[in-house]
């Protein structure tokens, strides 16, 4: 019998178990009575996902699962058993090449205590980790994890974890010398300021915030965690993004922390982050991002004021723009020539224009003067609609949709006069 | 049989390419496409089921069809026949 299961095992590269099953009990039972080793059974398994119990039963299948030649490990779980803890604790002896984790779990509150012991151990062992991501393992954990070498992406979430992040910390970590991405997840903004204050290095090239709660208003927080950021930072933080997911009244002046990083090429402020801005406000904050390639500033809504002037000048301070979010007040057009729309400026890279919840009133205007600021430009997409705007929504796609059939009859008229 | 079908690096990607519910079929065909066509149909599992109902039946209290997708009811038709798993269960 073990002949025959070895020979469909040994064809196996990848198992993805995405759901709880009613066979994983019987092929516990019969793993448990197994004689071959792990690697005899799967010598070929590259990558493993495990989205279902963690039960003992689960565990018996995974110690047969975790051979030498994994690479790749996802494990979604909610309450683990003791067996199967134990089993991931070996990972370090029985996976040394692992390359790519991820540990997540539903209930983190639960498993920190009962869990975080167990994960200690093969943390410090797996030396070839490349990406791991993983809940808040506490000071003693993420210490670990400082030590992987190879490590360049790491995802963290501290959300309902052991609290530790919830006061400022005396002790001071090494912190990370050569990260590519880093993701935090935290409740709160005090809880992320707090960890990367506890670090004494923090670099990596891009990094995702994302927070249940948003700051209170007229909180410095935002400022302190970004003023923070930027200094553990220094210069290497090319690609920024900040998520709420609860609606967060920022300032502009919120961000001006993040004008120190001069190498950045991507900034976004997701949807969740409420920001009335003036165009002279984004130009003063753009003006210190040279290189900037991609901007979304999401949540812009009635309270923002950037015209087509503000966009003019934002395309000269960043003239590598490639990708563009934000919403702007196109309805006021004084001033602008129809003609000649920048001047002398246009944006031949721009790939991608989302203008948001942008109110408009004559579509044919707009179309004429996207077309001329930016003659490469297909189509303008949509983004979600405030809350504020509903009931405009319909007649503004109306026209935004419009726009778009102005833009693709004049690529067609300027094909003509090109082959002409 | 063409010539380019002694190729094992054409018959490799034949089997790649070839749509999951057709490789016990392929693995049918001869035995030249039998482990190509078999290494394809096992290489990625979207779940342990198929690994249980490649045991013998009489290890476990349910019926072998109860429940089982039809690719791995095929595939494993295809198994009895080519390799002679029926002697084993």
């Amino acid at each position: 019998m073990w002949d025959t299961l070895c020979k469909y095992t040994s064809r196996v590269h990848s198992i993805t178990q995405s759901v709880n099953s009613w066979f994983i009990q019987p092929l516990s039972s019969i793993m448990l009575s197994c004689t071959s080793s792990p690697a005899s059974l799967f010598p070929r398994l590259r990558k493993l996902t495990w989205h279902a119990y963690g039960s003992q039963c689960a565990a018996e299948f995974l110690r047969m699962a975790f051979v030498p030649s994994l690479l790749s490990l996802d494990i979604r779980i909610s309450s683990p058993s003791f067996t199967f803890l134990s089993v991931i604790s070996s990972l370090g002896t029985l996976c040394p090449h692992l390359q790519d984790m991820s540990l997540v779990t539903y209930e983190p509150s639960k498993v920190f205590h009962k869990g975080s012991p167990f994960i200690l151990q093969p943390i410090s062992q797996l030396q070839n980790l490349h990406t791991l991501s993983i809940w808040d393992v506490g000071n003693q954990g993420i210490g670990h994890i400082m030590q992987l070498q190879a490590l360049r992406s790491l995802s963290l979430d501290l959300r309902e974890g052991p609290s530790i992040w919830g006061s400022q910390s005396h002790l001071q970590l090494p912190g990370f010398h050569d990260l590519e991405f880093f993701r935090l997840s935290a409740n709160k903004l005090e809880d992320a300021f707090n960890f990367l204050n506890s670090l004494q290095v923090f670099r990596s090239k891009k990094i995702i915030a994302c927070f249940d709660s948003a700051p209170s208003s007229n909180s410095e927080i935002l400022t302190k965690f970004l003023a923070i950021l930027q200094q553990k930072c220094d210069d290497n933080l090319e690609h920024f993004t900040l998520m709420f997911l609860r609606s967060a009244r920022t300032r502009p002046d919120d961000f001006m922390p993040l004008q120190a990083c001069h190498n950045l090429t991507q900034l976004h402020i997701r949807r969740g982050c409420d920001t009335s801005i003036s165009g002279e406000e984004l130009c003063q904050m753009v003006s210190a991002w040279p290189k900037l390639e991609a901007l979304s500033i999401g949540g812009l809504s009635i309270g923002n004021t950037i015209t087509f002037h503000g966009l003019i000048s934002l395309l000269r301070l960043c003239p590598s723009l490639t990708s563009l979010s934000l919403a702007i007040d196109a309805t006021k057009l004084d001033g602008i020539d129809i003609k000649r729309p920048g001047g002398e400026i246009s944006s031949k890279h721009l790939k991608v224009l989302v203008l948001g919840n942008s109110p408009i009133d004559s579509p044919q205007h707009v179309a004429l003067i996207i077309s001329g600021l930016f003659p490469y430009l297909e189509q303008v997409e949509f983004d979600y609609w405030d809350s504020c705007m509903q009931a405009q929504k319909n007649t503004m796609i109306d026209r935004w949709t419009s726009v778009n059939t102005f833009l693709r009859c004049f690529s067609i008229v300027r094909e003509r006069y090109t082959e002409a | 049989m063409h010539p380019a079908l002694q190729i094992s690096e054409v018959i490799y990607t034949i089997s790649s390419y070839a749509h999951q519910g057709s490789l016990p079929g392929l693995a049918s065909t001869c035995r030249a496409f039998e482990r190509p066509a078999l290494d394809a149909l096992w290489r990625d599992l979207q779940s342990v089921e198929p690994l249980v109902i490649c045991l013998p039946s009489d290890l476990f209290s349910y019926g072998r069809r109860v429940g089982v997708p039809d690719v791995i009811n095929c595939g494993l038709q295809t198994e009895f026949t080519c390799t002679g798993i029926a002697e084993t269960s």
